[in-house]
């Protein structure tokens, strides 16, 4: 009987330990907000480089225009996050100063593709 | 004498439920003890993304908007959140994920699948005659697999459905034993896992319980009476857990069949590598699917024994379907030509299963070790001593620390990184061209992102667009005819305010699905696009989504947990049913909630799904008489009634260098079998060949699911080449989602073929 009510006191603790740890644990450190210039210089950055980005992908994924702009995103995402870290800056901003761009037609060196093929995953990923 | 106490004072603490269950909890918190202290961060991992976006999508729903997670918008550019194989809110553990985030109850799931895994391992294991002291020290061989640590980190959260398998495992075995109670316990478990977004872990238990009951059955063949008793819990089960996951059944169901999934999944897992996975390479041991070796002597020791032969038959099946191709005959093959299981992927996943028997015959190995070791005792021979013992319990103990040392080491290899940031309104939602490798970071955004991956073919428009000042405009045939603004948005429901001066479309940014409706005009698909054909005049009108599959689901999954739970409550009160009116209660229980369905057929009318517009990109059909008159004849036959009537080579010289336009017409005799893909070897005088395999013609549908006698058009998308170089085009047929084979080449036509490979022309470039 005691060791009954020892059990159930030790699986409530515990799960409140675990409870404790998961909400009090502290994520990797974000970065600063970013100012306007700072959106701005980051869209220009992100974008710039997407019709040399969308050839490599091409011709890594001939044939295949979900694949090659999957490809694209993946160093478009590289993009974004170098940025975010060179600059010390939050990559939420990074992501929504693309965003932005693009819907306010900012100025940038080439028009960015606004659409997505539709998703046609390869036969082995 | 020490010993053989030590020994019953560890057999007394594990036969004790709560003390067992508060050392079982001690070694989940323990294990996923990374996982906790950095919970909150994001995974750096592609499926990361997604899988917390669907998660973060209903809790966005349910916490911001105040609505069933029915449509996810941020995903696609629209998906149903039902649909979604891989979503796992609809499962209790959605309550912590309301509670405490989507990133922050990751880690509390994993503790809770962990300990539901060690808890029902030892069950099942004292099921099949393992003592209390072996089943507890065993049980983390199933519970802290590699597996499960592994897609912990990789934030598969889903997959720790398969912790409940175990249980699922024993309510089967109960049920078919004679226990009603068991079958409900498998009713439960088996739809929690496939609601957790177990399409996995559903499909495996199905064969885990086919196992079952073979050997129960064959045990009871003598018994018509126990036989048909046990048959009609297994029913009873089956209909309950098929009620019970009847909201996710149904629309992922529908999906999948308006959406396949075309995978090639014909991977070869060779012994070795097996071994590996199981066992790892060195020291310290890590493995994918790690079940520890120290564990091995003592699952040897008692598979040796002739009642552990379906034990051991048993994990020689899951091992020989986990080594995928390699096997010949390959029963993994064999599987994938039966519906659902041919759409699973990743054969080494039947590891889960083995581990399960594996951590069984290890903690009857200790049971068979007690029994040794007392008669070598009595006979006053060597091994009789009872620290043999205590060195095999040792052993499992430290096993186990291997399996949380592995879970460990899975955590600590993951990148982290900063959560999202909320920077909008959720109801400024808008779609962006977003980004799939971090998927995650839009709905704080408001946005959604169009570009994507699941492992289907998404239902997606491709007109979507990322860079709209307004979600919702008319239609370009309808500019002109007066203007929309959008009044409130939410995921389920848009409210738009229209002053037209003519009868008009308005599109909305999201793509179409039947289960949209609107309170005025009629929905209609727009390019797969949301849309709605509205009268002349000024109009409020509000757009909603309530597929049926989700009402009819709903209402049959209450329902059976509804008759679960008065099952369970007779049971509780009368008994094991004995008379034929007890089980027509039971069996009426069982039946009735499959009455939502057709509850939601009677009441909730959806239009069809149109069938797919087989267009090419020029607008000229796929399917047509003859080839078109520009492409040359080449008649080449293949093996299963495959010809490749002609071909038709472009290249054209853009800025950023050459293109390939290139388009094969097929012609079939028949309907084509299954998992046919077609090759295209682009291969150049210098440099690597380029590859253009696919299974859908012209990106739109694969050959199974094309008419025969017509021309199929299969155009590919352009095809990127290297400038100054020569090529040489060959194309085939193989069977590739199947054996990997090519289709033989029957008769050459006009080509010239090579190992079943067709040369279509050379490229000067």
């Amino acid at each position: 009987m005691r060791a009954e009510v020892y059990g159930k006191i030790g699986v409530t603790l515990l799960l409140l330990v675990a409870v404790a740890r998961a909400a009090t644990a502290s994520p990797p450190k974000d970065g600063q907000p970013a100012t306007d210039a700072l959106a701005k210089d980051a869209y220009g950055e992100v974008i710039s480089r997407e019709r040399a980005m969308r050839h490599e992908a091409a011709l890594k994924f001939p044939g295949d225009p979900w694949s090659a702009d999957d490809d694209y995103h993946d160093r478009e995402q590289g993009q974004a996050r170098a940025f975010a870290s060179s600059h010390d800056t939050r990559l939420s901003d990074v992501l929504r100063a693309v965003d932005d761009g693009m819907h306010a037609r900012w100025p940038a060196p080439a028009a960015p593709d606004p659409k997505a093929p539709p998703c046609r995953p390869r036969l082995a990923y | 004498m020490k010993a053989r106490r030590f020994l019953a004072v560890l057999r007394d603490l594990a036969a004790a439920t709560w003390t067992r269950l508060a050392i079982f909890t001690a070694l989940s918190v323990l294990a996923q003890w990374p996982f906790l202290s950095h919970a909150g961060a994001m995974v750096d991992y592609r499926d990361a993304q997604y899988f917390t976006l669907f998660e973060d999508s209903a809790r966005i729903s349910v916490l911001k908007f105040h609505q069933l997670p029915l449509w996810d918008p941020y995903y696609c550019g629209g998906i149903y959140s039902l649909g979604t194989p891989s979503a796992r809110f609809t499962s209790p553990t959605f309550l912590l994920t309301l509670l405490f985030g989507t990133l922050r109850s990751s880690s509390l799931v994993a503790v809770l699948a962990t300990l539901a895994g060690l808890e029902g391992t030892y069950r099942y294991a004292r099921a099949r005659g393992a003592g209390p002291l072996g089943a507890t020290l065993a049980a983390p061989i199933f519970a802290l697999t590699g597996f499960f640590p592994r897609s912990a980190a990789f934030e598969w959260i889903n997959f720790l459905g398969f912790e409940l398998i175990p249980w699922a495992a024993l309510g089967l075995r109960r049920a078919l034993e004679g226990s009603m109670r068991g079958a409900l316990l498998a009713a439960g478990t088996i739809g929690w896992m496939t609601c957790f977004g177990g399409t996995y872990a559903a499909p495996y238990m199905l064969l885990i319980g086919i196992w079952e009951a073979g050997e129960v059955l064959w045990r009871l063949r003598r018994d018509r009476g126990r036989v048909k008793r046990a048959i009609g819990h297994v029913m009873i089960a089956g209909l309950l857990a098929g009620g019970i996951a009847a909201v996710r059944l149904w629309p992922i169901g529908e999906t999948l069949s308006a959406a396949p999934r075309l995978i090639g999944a014909i991977a070869s897992i060779g012994p070795l590598t097996m071994l590996q996975l199981l066992f790892g390479k060195t020291i310290p041991m890590r493995g994918d699917f790690l079940v520890g070796v120290l564990a091995l002597p003592l699952a040897l020791f008692a598979a040796i024994d002739r009642r552990a032969i379906w034990l051991l038959t048993g994990a020689l099946f899951w091992t020989w379907l986990a080594s995928g191709y390699a096997a010949h005959p390959s029963g993994y093959a064999i599987l994938r030509t039966i519906p659902p299981y041919t759409m699973l992927r990743s054969p080494e996943r039947f590891l889960v299963p083995f581990a399960l028997l594996y951590a069984v015959l290890a903690a009857r190995g200790l049971g068979r070790l007690e029994v040794f070791v007392r008669a070598r005792r009595r006979q006053g021979r060597r091994w009789g001593s009872p620290w043999v013992r205590v060195a095999a319990a040792t052993l499992l103990g430290i096993n186990a620390g291997v399996l949380v040392d592995n879970a460990w080491s899975w955590q600590r290899g993951r990148t982290l990184l900063p959560p999202p940031v909320e920077l909008r309104e959720a109801s400024d939602f808008a779609q962006a061209r977003g980004n799939r490798w971090l998927a995650a970071y839009y709905p704080s955004l408001a946005r959604g992102t169009l570009s994507c991956f699941d492992d289907y073919q998404v239902p997606q428009s491709a007109e979507l667009r990322g860079d709209l000042a307004h979600e919702e405009l008319l239609a370009n045939d309808s500019v002109g005819a007066g203007k929309v603004e959008r009044v409130a948005w939410s995921p389920n429901r848009i409210d738009l305010h229209a002053e037209l001066t003519r009868p008009a479309r308005v599109i909305v940014n999201q793509n179409w699905h039947p289960g949209w409706r609107s309170s005025l005009g009629a929905v209609t698909s727009d390019a797969d696009r949301l849309a709605v054909d509205l009268p002349e005049g000024s109009h409020d009108v509000s757009l909603t989504f309530l597929p049926r599959s989700a009402v009819g689901g709903a209402t049959t999954t209450l329902l059976a947990l509804a008759g679960l739970a008065a099952i369970f409550w007779l049971t509780k009160r009368r008994g094991e049913p004995r008379t034929a009116r007890a089980w027509g209660i039971c069996a009426a229980l069982a039946v009735a909630p499959l009455s939502g369905v057709g509850l939601a057929f009677a009441f909730v009318h959806e239009p069809p799904r149109p069938p797919q517009r087989l267009v090419l990109p020029t607008g000229e059909p796929m399917v047509a008489d003859a080839p078109p008159p520009h492409a040359s004849p080449l008649n080449v036959r293949l093996e299963d009634g495959v010809t490749l009537e002609a071909a038709r080579t472009v290249t054209r010289i853009l800025p950023e260098g050459p293109t390939l336009d290139l388009e094969l017409d097929w012609r079939l005799a028949q309907t084509a079998p299954p998992g046919l893909g077609i090759f295209v070897h682009i291969t150049p005088d210098a440099g690597d060949a380029v590859n253009v395999d696919h299974v859908a013609l012209a990106t739109l549908a694969p050959f199974e699911s094309l008419p025969a006698n017509k021309t199929l058009r299969d155009a590919i998308p352009p095809i990127a080449l290297e400038p100054n170089k020569t090529y040489e085009i060959y194309v085939g047929v193989w069977r590739a989602r199947r054996g990997g084979q090519r289709l033989h080449v029957t008769d050459n036509g006009s080509a010239t073929v090579d190992a079943d490979a067709v040369r279509i022309g050379t490229l000067h470039l």
